[in-house]
């Protein structure tokens, strides 16, 4: 066939092929992303800056890969001494060493109210003059402990304050911002003198600079040393050590506390419990809202395989902070740690354990693989129980830190079980019925999802196996 | 050289002459093999997998042995009995198999979807390249300066038009109309998957290139800020990359004038259509292997420097150099230097174990072929 003589249907297929691939390629060369992105980013500080925002979160996947460079302005800058400890969702309850992102904006409406227009106006215009920076970030920290002291001293005031901020825990968390804002430059000489993240050993010279950083803070705000901690420990791979850390230092005489090293770090593993599982919650509720406004909620199924993959560290990091505090922490303290590995062990067992099997057997029947066979499987159905086996699968990983593995195990064994189960009886219709043609290949595609799905569950071995038998009741051979 | 031996640590003068013997990237799922190519040595078939070990060389395993040495995912055990089969596995022949046996669902729902858009993508592309052709030749070959946009050849009425008018023109030039029809079909068939000048959409091999460019700034960047462990290996890859992407618009540059000037094309057509094939398999080979790279780094790309560290390590394990008797004689010494950086960096490997699948693996690499067709 030539251009000439194809066919007018097959034409109008591809009449939008322009607007339809090009937006699904995002295929936005390097010069014109960065112009695109620093017109979105001046808009941001304008009023209609939430359009700005949106479009910005939806080009993020591209920014990613891309990495034009970011426009620095005052707001970012501000965030720097305490960008470690921003955390999304936590909209509600008590902060410990850590801040809702939401809780940045308005802050910052809060700051621009009252600040001084010469001073943010300075750093705004030239966010590389660090002078200019540093002044705007002692103004910034001077006007949110007014707000706090007037907010405590008046009831008024606070209940004020509350409301303008949005919530208690943006309220509170103001107190943070402003103990990470007190100590900027120390925190900045800190993330300078330290290794990337994740740091998985400390050389001396990192200890040096360490002891260095924590003397300072010592000194100048002795009440903010746990946030210095809550700095270092975001950047360590394992941050349970943080007592280790503390203990090498005092060892050594480079870091010595009347208030005692273990206390210190203690605490800091501790203010980290509630972060990690509120974190957790977090990535469920994250994974459980939809993508855009116009689509739909991610289905159980997903939200199960995401929240596996990313508990897994949480877990491991729970069981560190554990073991820690079984040496230098208090009943209390092991208590606290206890109750947040109860609320983990809940998240997983109620969104990725709990029923896990029946839902992959249902999902594999909901494909199609029984009555009716000539029709190929239902996709949608498919990649529900794959989904399933794959967080199960995940889960196990960890499943024993939770004491969850023989939950896991079980379940794993009878969803194998399951779909063994309704592989024999699709290889019994697909004998009797000596399909032809589309059945023939509708039958084809229920064995390889049946293959595909046991793969996951019990190994290649198993899924091969499996393929075998079902190209054989189909008379075939792989 | 014997099949199933592992060759010594690898060094320049082991380094692959030519395109063939450095073999085509195959798109395995199970870790161990995720950077293995195939080769075709007369009658034997070899697998070659770098990094095994925790060595810098290059493993070499006949064909047929594979699923005897490694725990293969499932969908690798179709693709390796697919590719058995195949006398020529050159990249674009790879592709086409590692397609179909993804169209039967071995390695999901996901990846199988991806392989029907990217089958309907494939399509399309040749559909619009026949447009674009189409409206090149008659506006270089119509004596009186007649046009016909896009959009009217979209319609009815204007493929009649454009079919009388090729007529026309192919009766001026001692042509049949048919043998001119035959010459758009199958340039377009030919062009389709790289595209031509006028395309209004990028296709999928142009848009790898420019991830490899962005690629190459950001490691540049990444390496200027010594961000990580792995800086020579940031800068090592940003080169291959470029001096790879200079090639490829070498290649591109040839399909780009030779379309735009359709009519020499379409006169000297023996000339032109073996030229423009073997344009097009040169910038298969010149490509092949990129797309797994650049996608491991957009996996780490917003991770932390450590983990980027851990990635670019385990890719400059097989950077996919450009052989020397592939190279114009003004290019040799330049590759020869970058070969020379590579064989002298001596990093530990990172390539997991080969006793079990690795499902995370297993999971991410399935993930970029689905997104490669998105």
């Amino acid at each position: 066939m030539t251009a000439i003589d194809t066919p007018i249907a097959d034409l109008n297929s591809v009449a939008d092929i322009a607007t339809d691939t090009a937006a699904r390629a995002k295929a936005v060369d390097d010069a014109k992303l960065q112009q695109i992105v620093s017109l979105l980013e001046a808009a941001l500080e304008r009023p209609d800056g939430t359009a700005a925002k949106a479009m910005l979160d939806q080009l993020r996947p591209k920014l990613v890969e891309a990495r034009p460079h970011r426009r620095p302005t005052l707001r970012r800058l501000l965030c720097e001494p305490f960008e470690d400890m921003l955390v999304d969702g936590a909209t509600s309850g008590h902060v410990v060493g850590r801040i809702p992102r939401s809780a940045i904006m308005p802050t910052w409406a809060l700051f621009l109210e009252r600040a001084n227009k010469d001073i943010i106006g300075r750093a705004h215009e030239n966010p590389a003059d660090k002078a200019a920076v540093a002044a705007a970030l002692d103004h910034f920290a001077d006007i949110i402990k007014m707000a706090l002291d007037e907010g405590s001293a008046f009831a008024t005031k606070g209940r004020s304050l509350l409301l303008k901020l949005g919530g208690e825990t943006h309220y509170l968390a103001l107190d943070v911002m402003l103990g990470a804002v007190r100590i900027a430059r120390q925190i900045a000489q800190l993330k300078a003198s330290l290794p990337p993240k994740p740091i998985a050993e400390f050389q001396d010279k990192h200890l040096e600079a360490l002891a260095e950083v924590l003397n300072q803070v010592l000194k100048i705000a002795p009440d903010r040393i746990a946030t210095a901690l809550f700095v270092v420990m975001s950047r360590m791979a394992e941050p349970w050590k943080i007592a280790t850390v503390l203990e090498t230092l005092a060892a050594t005489g480079r870091f010595k506390s009347s208030a005692g090293i273990s206390e210190f770090a203690s605490a800091a593993l501790v203010g980290r419990l509630e972060t990690q599982v509120e974190g957790v919650q977090a990535l469920l509720d994250a994974a459980a809202r939809p993508a855009g406004a116009d689509q739909a909620a991610p289905s159980k199924d997903v939200v199960a395989a995401t929240l596996a993959l990313n508990a897994g560290d949480a877990v491991q990091s729970l069981a560190g902070t554990r073991d820690a505090l079984e040496k230098a922490g208090s009943k209390g303290q092991l208590r606290e740690v206890e109750r947040a590995r109860q609320r983990l062990r809940e998240l997983v067992d109620t969104n990725i354990v709990e029923g896990a099997a029946g839902a992959i057997v249902k999902a594999m029947a909901q494909s199609g693989s029984g009555p009716a066979l000539g029709q190929r499987p239902d996709p949608a159905a498919l990649r529900n129980a794959e989904l399933r086996a794959v967080a199960l699968k995940r889960s196990a990983v960890y499943a024993g830190l939770l004491a969850l593995d023989g939950d896991v195990l079980e379940n794993l064994k009878r969803a194998t079980e399951g779909v063994e189960k309704v592989a024999s009886e699709l290889f019994t219709q697909i004998r009797r019925g000596r399909l032809q043609g589309p059945s023939r290949e509708a039958a084809r595609a229920h064995i390889m999802g049946n293959a595909r799905l046991m793969e996951i569950l019990a190994g290649p071995e198993k899924a091969e196996q499996l393929l075998i038998r079902g190209l054989e009741a189909m008379g075939e051979q792989l | 050289m014997a099949a199933d031996a592992a060759l010594a640590p690898l060094s320049e003068k082991d380094a692959p002459k030519t395109f063939g013997e450095r073999g085509a990237a195959v798109p395995f799922t199970t870790a161990a093999l995720m950077w293995a190519r195939v080769r075709q040595r007369a009658n034997i078939k070899e697998l070659l997998v770098p990094g095994l070990a925790n060595t810098r060389g290059i493993y070499v395993f006949e064909w047929s042995g594979i699923p005897q040495r490694f725990t293969l995912t499932l969908f690798d055990r179709m693709l390796h009995r697919a590719i058995a089969a195949e006398s020529n596995p050159s990249p674009m022949a790879i592709a086409q198999i590692a397609n179909r046996v993804a169209l039967g669902g071995a390695a999901g729902p996901d990846v199988q979807a991806a392989a029907e858009r990217r089958i309907k993508d494939a399509e399309s592309f040749t559909l619009l390249c026949r447009f674009v052709l189409t409206m090149r030749a008659i506006e270089r070959m119509s004596a009186d300066g007649t046009r016909i946009s896009l959009a009217e050849l979209r319609t009815d009425a204007g493929q009649q038009r454009a079919k009388k008018i090729l007529s026309e023109i192919a009766s001026k030039r001692n042509l049949s109309a048919q043998a001119l029809y035959d010459r758009i079909e199958t340039l377009s068939r030919l062009l389709g998957a790289v595209g031509i000048p006028g395309m209004p959409v990028k296709t999928p091999l142009r848009q790898l290139v420019q991830r490899m460019v962005q690629t190459t700034r950001v490691l540049r960047e990444w390496a200027d800020a010594g961000k990580g462990e792995s800086i020579i290996e940031a800068r090592l890859i940003a080169q291959v990359a470029d001096e790879t992407c200079q090639l490829v618009e070498q290649q591109t540059a040839i399909v780009d004038d030779n379309t735009t000037d359709i009519d020499a094309l379409l006169q000297d057509w023996t000339t032109g259509e073996r030229l423009m094939a073997a344009t097009v398999v040169r910038l298969a080979w010149l490509l092949d292997g990129w797309d797994r790279l650049v996608n491991m780094w957009t996996d780490v790309a917003d991770k932390s420097a450590s983990d980027q560290s851990k990635s670019l390590a385990l890719m400059s394990y097989l950077l996919p150099m450009i052989p020397a008797r592939e190279l114009r004689p003004e290019d040799v010494a330049k590759w020869g230097e970058l070969s020379k950086t590579l064989y002298t960096q001596a990093r530990t490997s990172e390539t997991p174990a080969t006793g079990l699948i690795d499902v995370e693996m297993m999971l991410r690499l399935e993930g970029h072929r689905a997104r490669e067709a998105t």
